[in-house]
């Protein structure tokens, strides 16, 4: 019985993201205690097929970086979108299309945790045509439930290969 | 309940009314002064970095000073927060406050003033031509010879010392007009900012009525219309087609000491026929700049990688990057803001120069 509750609390536990929330509130952001960068990117492609999403690729800051003199811990940019919705999403206000693709970031800090950080587009979607207002905060609760389920799967050690 | 005799009844009417003028009262104070605490704790977020925790500056102006707080009414308070100061230190609350939380920091900076509000001036029709030649001679010293304000700090805060707390504010800034009304701009001219070196010029003491009106009028001809660089990108359009555009882009991004890194297609990763009109995105970096920023915030990616995105719209090319000077403010980190200003001024820069 009591093996059960103890089981239980680390069930419990376990499940919890592990930041208590996003300390600065124009960002998604979710921690990951260690370093695990590279298992995070695999269940991050999983994750943003799930939403419907295309991935299209990652781009390795820390390789640029440390070819030119600055080495750091990883540091990468998950690219993905969705041509529909781009191309909606042009037609109402084309100022949006540097913004384009969806992104975001994985990095490792110096304590070696795993960072999964992107400006909250609901807040983005303040400086637009406010016809793009229900994208952006689609895209907002998108982004969150992806960054949810990644960090769910690394932590539970559940995480999959990209198809 | 027992009903008051007719005597009783104008007396308890009358202290009904008393106790529901008192209690109105009490009420307005007790929201404004919960306005006034709620304005501290969005100030200390959003304001004390540059300004101070007790508005006696820093990397930003001084706010806690009586002069200025005589003067500078709510609305010139809340459409500071609003515009910012484009292409200065002070970025633009916009989208990042309320219009509500914008008037509760406003009413907690005016909680600071001592005296009476100041009574402020008329203002007269001036010539703008003959204020000009008075700008050079009383003003251009400090505030530079078009208004564009003394060199902004470069040092993170705390860091400042003595005079360098107040660095002359730039007057030709689309922000500070469209803020500052008239008799704002002339009040300050007639009584300065006592500790500050701004000095008083008013009541006929250094200059007339007339000169201060016609000051007025010259600072106010350099309204413009708002600055490139406060919008949510960075946009500079052309008549060249992309295919002769995009080597000029290329060039001016190696000029400007950036490494060109690739060039593709916003679609060309995702399902689907290749549109009739791409649109191409340049992908190019500055290392040095990279790590600096990375150093000072690690989420400065969501800014990356640096692109300049090249499309065809209304019979032109369309140059256009994410601002990073209009974001910045998402990071709460005023050290971040001289990077982001430098890396948009310079895609600005890239742009008109492959457009030239």
């Amino acid at each position: 019985m009591a093996l059960r509750a103890v089981l239980g609390v680390v069930v419990l536990l376990a499940a919890a993201p592990v930041a208590a929330g996003p300390a600065n509130p124009n960002f998604l952001e979710r921690t990951i205690e260690g370093e695990h960068v590279g298992r995070t990117l695999n269940q991050l492609q999983t994750a943003i097929a799930d939403e419907g999403f295309t991935f299209m690729r990652i781009q390795n800051v820390d390789k640029g970086l440390a070819g030119n003199g600055f080495e750091r811990p990883p540091y990468k940019i998950v690219f993905f979108g969705n041509r529909q919705q781009f191309e909606r999403a042009r037609e109402i206000d084309p100022r949006v299309t540097p913004y384009l693709p969806l992104k975001i970031t994985v990095y490792a800090d110096g304590n070696g945790d795993t960072h999964l950080s992107v400006v909250d587009p609901a807040v983005v979607g303040r400086m637009f045509n406010p016809g793009l207002k229900d994208q952006f905060e689609a895209w907002s609760e998108a982004l969150t439930r992806i960054l949810e389920q990644t960090v769910r799967e690394v932590r539970a050690g559940t995480w999959s290969q990209p198809n | 309940m027992a009903v008051p005799e007719p005597g009783g009844l104008r007396r308890f009417l009358a202290l009904t009314l008393v106790a529901s003028v008192l209690g109105g009262l009490s009420g307005q104070a007790c929201a404004q002064s919960g306005q006034v605490a709620d304005g501290e704790a969005l100030y200390q977020e959003h304001c004390a970095t540059c300004h101070g925790a007790n508005g006696k500056g820093g990397i930003g102006l001084p706010l806690h000073l009586e002069d200025f707080l005589r003067i500078a009414d709510r609305d010139y308070l809340v459409r500071t927060m609003k515009h910012g100061r484009p292409g200065r230190v002070m970025p633009s609350f916009q989208h990042i406050l309320t219009d509500e939380e914008r008037q509760r920091i406003a009413a907690f900076i005016e909680s600071w003033q001592q005296g009476p509000e100041m009574e402020l001036p008329g203002v007269g029709e001036g010539d703008a031509q003959r204020g000009a030649k008075l700008f050079q001679e009383r003003c251009a010293s400090c505030h530079g010879f078009k208004g564009q304000g003394g060199s902004q700090p470069q040092e993170a805060p705390g860091h400042l010392a003595g005079d360098r707390k107040v660095v002359p504010p730039a007057l030709n800034n689309s922000g500070f007009l469209a803020s500052a009304s008239d008799a704002f701009i002339k009040a300050t001219l007639m009584h300065g900012r006592t500790g500050t070196p701004m000095d008083p010029y008013g009541n006929g003491a250094k200059l007339s009525e007339r000169q201060l009106d016609d000051l007025v009028a010259y600072i106010r001809s350099w309204e413009k219309g708002v600055d490139p660089l406060a919008k949510p990108v960075i946009e500079v359009r052309s008549d060249l087609p992309p295919d002769e555009l995009i080597p000029l882009l290329k060039m001016a991004i190696n000029s400007h000491n950036f490494v060109f890194i690739r060039k593709q297609t916003l679609y060309e990763d995702l399902p689907g026929k290749a549109p009739e009109h791409p649109v191409h995105i340049l992908h190019f970096c500055s290392f040095s700049l990279l790590d600096k920023a990375l150093k000072t915030d690690e989420r400065v990616g969501t800014f990356l990688p640096c692109q300049i995105t090249v499309y065809r719209e209304g019979g032109q090319t369309v140059m256009s990057a994410i601002n990073p000077k209009a974001l910045s403010p998402l990071f709460h980190k005023p050290e971040l803001e001289l990077y982001c200003t430098l890396v948009s001024e310079r895609y600005l820069r890239i742009m008109q120069e492959a457009n030239f």
